[in-house]
């Protein structure tokens, strides 16, 4: 072999042609979709609702509103055997019919007002809920009278009767629809009890056992359920 | 140069030509007589072929798609009918549902407050006021599935054969799951499955049969 030859050939082998792999891949894909086509290609055929289906959640919500003063309005001075009836109306403002009530009371302050633990008897705030089917017709003269159908949807028992984690319920069932309104009076009595302050001593907000001189936070919180679940067909 | 030796280097134009003539009028005559003699022919009547068609119609059976679920609160169930047709000619195969939301929410997640889906078929006919199906019997062709599975990948209905100008008569239910929320003075807590709303295309498909090989 000739020098020349002998560096063309060194040549051929380190500069090898960069088209032919390309060429291949090239050769190589076209066979592949040549092929390709023949073994997938099918027929197909597809069907859809035209009107897309429209699909709503619904929405359960209640709302608050005091009647007249309602909580907004201090409760203030209590005394033994004193009544005071706040009024309000609970509104379901969702989109859903709702059912059942429930009242949860959650509280801060005195707890003489609030727990009824003393060994003396009844002395701590009481409530008691009363429902009416309309509106309450007066609610500045006192029991705010109920033209009719009047029903007690919560006997009287201590504040810290409502105190608890589960709410206690008012009304079971009932289905209340959608705007429907509740139209409750909460009233909220001090016992009749006897307490003897000797020589004007005042209590202080830290004397333990009494009912005077005392204070309360209280938020009333009112639940309801979502009407029964359907299932419906058409 | 000697006559000879001319007609060597230059040949008369005219030889080939008289060549090819004698030739082509020798080919002629011996020709018809070797190729002159019986010939025979079959021939069918036209054959005929035709191509089958593959098609499948979506038909409302009561309201169906065209009437809006409104409201809906955890634990219901909406039922709603459909009827598929295989109408072309050729037998189907591979029933698929897929879908498309025209929104991104809640509902048509995949999570645990996720509208789910499924597909029953009747063998006969539904009652679509009762939801029975009269007569027959039913099959579950998809499980309860979010949405969210079913338009991230279509749900495989029907595997097998569907004959040409079957019916497929199908039960659309959507139920929303149980769930505890609480609205709270008129607000739903965050990631709330109320108030939502989306529309939903439900596209059926399916494929030929196995291409077959025949001979008769």
């Amino acid at each position: 072999m000739t020098p020349a030859l002998n560096n063309a050939t060194t040549d051929d082998h380190r500069k090898r042609p960069v088209w032919k792999p390309l060429a291949a891949a090239g050769i190589g894909g076209a066979v592949l979709v040549a092929t390709g086509f023949g073994v997938f290609a099918s027929l197909s055929a597809t069907a859809n609702n035209t009107t897309a289906q429209q699909v709503d959640s619904g929405v359960l919500s209640l709302v608050l509103t005091n009647n007249g003063a309602g909580f907004a309005q201090i409760v203030d001075n209590l005394a033994p055997q004193d009544t005071v009836n706040r009024f309000v109306t609970l509104t379901n403002n969702g989109t859903l019919a709702s059912k059942d009530l429930g009242l949860r009371l959650t509280t801060t302050g005195s707890s003489s007002l609030i727990t009824d633990g003393n060994s003396t008897g009844t002395r701590a705030l009481t409530v008691t809920v009363d429902s009416c089917p309309s509106a309450w017709t007066a609610v500045t003269t006192g029991n705010g009278p109920c033209a009719s159908g009047l029903t007690t949807v919560l006997t009287t028992r201590p504040l810290s009767g409502l105190t608890g984690t589960t709410p206690t319920t008012l009304i079971t069932g009932d289905t209340l629809a959608v705007n429907g309104q509740r139209h409750l009076r909460i009233t909220l009595t001090l016992p009749n009890q006897d307490e003897n302050i000797a020589n004007g001593a005042t209590p202080s907000p830290d004397t333990t056992g009494t009912i005077q001189n005392q204070n309360a936070q209280l938020t009333w919180t009112f639940n309801q359920n979502q009407r029964t679940a359907t299932t419906t067909t058409s | 140069m000697t006559r000879g030796q001319h007609s060597t280097t230059r040949p008369s134009v005219w030889r080939p030509l008289g060549a090819a003539s004698i030739a082509g009028v020798a080919l002629t005559l011996t020709g018809s007589g070797l190729w002159a003699g019986l010939t025979a022919t079959a021939r069918s009547p036209a054959q005929q072929v035709s191509s089958g068609t593959l098609s499948i119609t979506l038909a409302d059976n009561g309201s169906g798609f065209t009437q809006p679920i409104t409201s809906i609160a955890p634990g219901d169930v909406v039922n709603r009918y459909v009827t598929l047709t295989s109408g072309g000619t050729l037998a189907a195969q591979r029933l698929t549902l897929g879908l498309t939301s025209s929104a991104t929410n809640t509902l048509i997640g995949s999570g645990a407050g996720a509208l789910r889906l499924t597909v029953t078929s009747c063998s006969t006919s539904w009652a679509t006021t009762t939801g029975v199906c009269t007569g027959g019997t039913t099959a579950t062709l998809l499980a309860a599935t979010p949405l969210g599975s079913v338009i991230a990948t279509p749900s495989v209905l029907v595997p097998g054969t569907i004959a040409a100008g079957a019916l497929t008569r199908l039960q659309i239910s959507l139920a929303l799951p149980d769930a505890d929320e609480t609205t709270t003075n008129g607000v739903a807590p965050a990631g709330s499955i109320q108030g939502l709303s989306t529309s939903l295309t439900y596209t059926f498909a399916q494929v030929q049969r196995t291409a077959t090989t025949t001979g008769s």
